[in-house]
Order: C-alpha cells, then structure tokens, then sequence
C-alpha cells in the first residue's frame, strides 16, 4: 500500500485530469487506469464555459489533488491553495510554481517558502520541483507529505532524464517519493518504480496517446510491474556472461558421443 | 447597490448574501452549495461555510474559480 498523509492507496499510478478530449474519455480512462488520486487544476469562472468534471470526479469516489498550475510565486500559491481548498474541499496539494511557460519549470526558492507557510496552514503539500536532492530534503523537512520530483519537463514525453537525481531523491527520502512530469511510455514509469519511486504521475503520455483508455491500463499494468521488480529486488547488472542453462556439460556428452 | 463580479458590474439589493449573488450570477438557484466554486471578496478568499451569511458591500469585488481539468 502507498500511504501519503496516513493515507492509504492500492494504486500507485497518479493521473492528471488535462488534455482529454472530453470528460467522458478521461472518466473512462480514469477508470481502466485503477488510479485513486487524481489532480485538477483552478481557474477563474467563465459562466459561458462551465466545466463540468468535479461533480463526476466527486461522485465516482477519488480523491482530489487540485494543483496551484499558474501560481508564479509563493504569494500567488498560497492564494490558489486557499481558493483549492474551498473549491474542492481538500487540504491536500500539488503545490506547483514555475513562472517560465516555456519550459515549466518549476522555482525552487518560492516553492520551499510557499510550502513552510502552507504546511502551518494545515495543508497537505506536495510540492512539483526538479529533482534536486537537497531541496527535496528540504521540502521533507519543511513537513510536505511527500515530494514529486520531475522525471523531464512537463508534457515533454522524454522519460527519466533525471534518473541519477531521482535515484538520490529515492535513497534519501523518508517521505514518499512521486516522479511527476515527463514519463512518456509505460516502460519509463515501470522504470521508475524499479528504482524505488513510492508512485508515478501520469497525465500527458495517457491523455494524448492515441487510445487514452487503453493506455491507462498499459501505464496502471507497468507501475504494478515495476512495483513487483522492486519488491522482488532486481538481479544486478554483470559485464560478463553466466550460463543459465548446463549447455557445456550438454556439448561435452555431445563431442563424446561423436569421438565414439 | 453595484458590485463587480469577475470584471461584471451587478446590481444587487443591499443586505444581499454571498451565497444569494452566486446564485444570481450563475443563474442557478443551488449554485453557491455546488462543489467545484471558490470566491475571493476583494482579494480575500471566503470559506464556503460564511457564504450565507456574508454581506456584500458597494463596491465589492468578487472573483470567482472553479475546478478544471488538469495535470
């Protein structure tokens, strides 16, 4: 089981909530993923364009992890935080502060200040950051539930361009440890829990692939695998050969029936 | 008396309720106990357990959120 918060999930694959063609397809997809937590994001009320995917979210029983997407300092998360929490009637938090739209990024030095304040709010954070140890150590320390290093730049599809980092983060953490951002096919998240990730969050790679729904079962199917190969403890990686099968005992029977 | 509500200039009666104004705005008689809406009242956020009870002033600003999809 995964435990955040005292918490306790059987699944470990995460899921956004972005970029489905329509709300039908993401319940759907949603569903065939085995996900239990899902992330949403705020935005101001546009009566014209009402978005209706809380409701079913709500009624379909996941718990929420509304996100600050748009905050570009402390100041302005812990506004969205507040705004989040009323919204959607959770204390928990992807607190997320990149200024750069380009990249996405996200500011470390306004994210681990918005998190000490939001932490003594009473919020549960889990903050978006690179993967950069220190800082993940920092956050933990600050009292942020867990942390969720990225894996590559947000949507980019490019998988574990951090590994080494990750693998820092993992060893280190005594906090559970969510590679967000970037993992693009299955094999890369089956990757990252086989390092050690407590969990992975998935929302690009599903949503735009060309069959969401058949693409959260791939993804839910690799996270379980990876799972497994890291409870299994994985053999370790060896320079030279090592017979798996008594082949030179086989050929010696094999040149003595010829010599014969 | 008027106030401003995501860049829209209302008029309410005075003595009116937040939870009221949000339903009027939305055109929705049950909207305020809605999941999924948050409001700031000039740039302070409102927990949802004052929004029957809050007086809206002249002059107010209201900005309105909602839950959305997202990563």
């Amino acid at each position: 089981m995964l435990t955040i918060a005292n918490t306790s999930f059987s699944s470990r694959l995460l899921t956004g909530t972005g970029k489905f063609s329509h709300p039908g397809l993401m319940l759907d997809t949603l569903a065939n993923s085995g996900t239990e937590l899902v992330t949403l994001a705020l935005r101001r009320l546009d009566r014209r364009d009402r978005d209706a995917i809380f409701e079913p979210l709500q009624t379909a029983g996941y718990r929420l992890l509304p996100n600050t997407s748009g905050a570009r300092t402390a100041e302005e998360a812990i506004q969205a935080a507040q705004l989040a929490r009323e919204a959607m009637g959770t204390p928990w938090l992807k607190l997320e502060i990149h200024p750069d739209p380009r990249y996405l990024l996200p500011d470390p030095v306004e994210t681990l200040k918005a998190a000490e304040q939001l932490v003594r709010l009473g919020f549960t954070v889990l903050p978006y950051v690179h993967a950069d140890p220190v800082l993940c150590k920092r956050l933990e320390e600050a009292g942020c539930a867990a942390v969720m290093p990225l894996a590559a730049p947000i949507g980019s599809n490019q998988g574990l361009a951090t590994a080494t980092f990750l693998d820092i983060i993992i060893e280190q953490s005594r906090v559970p440890v969510i590679v967000d951002a970037g993992l693009g096919a299955p094999s890369q998240a089956a990757e990252a829990m086989e390092r050690g990730a407590d969990a992975v969050l998935v929302n690009t790679a599903i949503a735009t692939s060309a069959d969401p729904v058949a693409m959260g079962a791939a993804f839910r199917a690799a996270v379980e695998a990876g799972f497994q190969a890291r409870q299994a403890g994985l053999a370790p990686p060896d320079l030279r050969a090592s017979a798996s099968s008594p082949l030179t005992a086989f050929l010696e029977l094999g040149s003595d029936d010829h010599d014969r | 008396m008027k106030i401003l509500c995501n860049g829209d200039h209302l008029e309410v009666a005075s003595e009116t309720t937040l939870d009221v104004a949000l339903s009027d705005y939305l055109n929705s008689p049950g909207a305020a106990a809605q999941g999924g809406l948050a409001v700031a009242c000039n740039g302070e956020v409102v927990p949802r357990h004052q929004w029957s009870h809050w007086l809206l002033a002249e002059g107010d600003r209201l900005e309105l959120f909602t839950a959305v999809a997202g990563g």
